[in-house]
């Protein structure tokens, strides 16, 4: 019998006890597909150059000098390198605001800044989109901690290219 | 003995999915110890000093006073050792506010209150993505809660130096 009457399988294991034996291999093979899984034919010499810009808001002096041209970037939970900063403009912060008049203009933040940082990393483009390194999606307006040995930032990603192609 | 006896047990003293939990419950313990404690220290390539700034915004000119050259700060949240001052300098706190008469952003300066900027002094570990002070990594834009001799405070890192390099 497949199940006798206590519940086993082949009268040894309980179905429990296979339930939670195929829910730790699910969990097991989650973390590794969410922390070690690249995509198909990822390996380092299929790689593209992958160009993407991301825009740092309203920050101060300091953080603009602590954006350095040629730094690495890191992927913030694991340290993976995510690439390197190639170039970065710096604009004056700017919001709209309503006049007491009702009028609107934009207008500058004294002392603020708008940093657009380039960044370029080994990647995949797929029908889906790019994935830098195979593993991180690179999806304009989406959220991006930028993360270097001398600074982190949240910022967000404007722009996304392939430079092979 | 069978490998697995008539209950499932391994040579007959352990169960087969109670080792498999147990196993998952180690391995879990790791991820959790490697994500809060492991990072700190892996790849370390050298060790060096470094300065750094750290802002505090908005405080009472006492909380100013307090803070004299020498003091160990440590992060009051973790309780680690993070450095010691070397110096400090203050002036009018400020905040940006809105002038809708005329559409502009103007700093204003805030009576009675003060931002401060500490410079602290420490050993770090150097790695190729962070600098580590006392388990915590350091770099600008980083939120500390730090305690000093007689007062304790909120702020952010804004500069980071390498010395002698």
């Amino acid at each position: 019998m497949l199940l006798d009457e206590k519940g086993k399988l082949f009268g040894k294991i309980s179905i429990i006890d296979i339930g939670v034996l195929l829910l730790i291999a699910v969990l097991m093979g989650g973390v590794y597909y969410k922390f070690f899984m690249v995509d198909k034919n990822q390996n380092a010499a299929k790689f593209d150059t992958i160009e993407y810009k991301i825009l740092v808001e309203e920050v101060r002096q300091q953080s603009v000098d602590a954006i350095e041209i040629g730094a690495n970037i890191y992927d913030v939970k694991t340290d993976s390198p995510m690439g390197k900063i190639v170039d970065k403009e710096v604009l004056p912060a700017t919001d709209q605001l309503t006049k007491a008049d009702g009028t609107m203009v934009i207008a500058e933040k004294p002392e603020r800044f708008n940093v657009i940082v380039t960044i370029q990393v080994p990647g995949v483009e797929t029908e889906y989109g790019f994935r830098a390194n195979g593993r991180m999606d690179l999806n304009r307006e989406s959220q991006q901690v930028m993360d270097t040995r001398m600074i982190i930032l949240e910022t967000k990603i404007v722009d996304v290219k392939n430079l092979s192609k | 003995m069978a490998l697995i006896d008539g209950k499932g047990r391994l040579f007959g003293k352990i169960n087969i999915v109670d080792l498999l939990i147990l196993l998952l419950i180690i391995s879990i313990a790791g991820g959790v110890y490697l994500i809060f404690f492991g990072r700190s220290d892996k790849q370390v390539v050298e060790t060096s000093k470094v300065v750094y700034d750290f802002e505090i915004t908005n405080v009472n000119k006492d909380f100013v006073d307090a803070i004299t050259p020498g003091d160990p700060i440590r992060d009051s949240t973790r309780g680690n050792e993070l450095g010691t001052v070397v110096s400090k300098t203050s002036r009018n706190a400020t905040m940006l506010n809105e002038d809708l008469i005329n559409g502009r952003y103007v700093i204003a300066d805030v009576p009675n209150a003060y931002d401060v900027v500490i410079t602290i002094e420490a050993k770090a570990n150097i790695t190729p993505a962070n600098i580590i002070v006392g388990g915590a990594e350091v770099k600008v834009g980083k939120k500390f809660f730090i305690k000093g001799k007689g007062y304790a405070n909120q702020g952010f890192v804004t500069k980071m130096t390498l010395v002698g390099q």
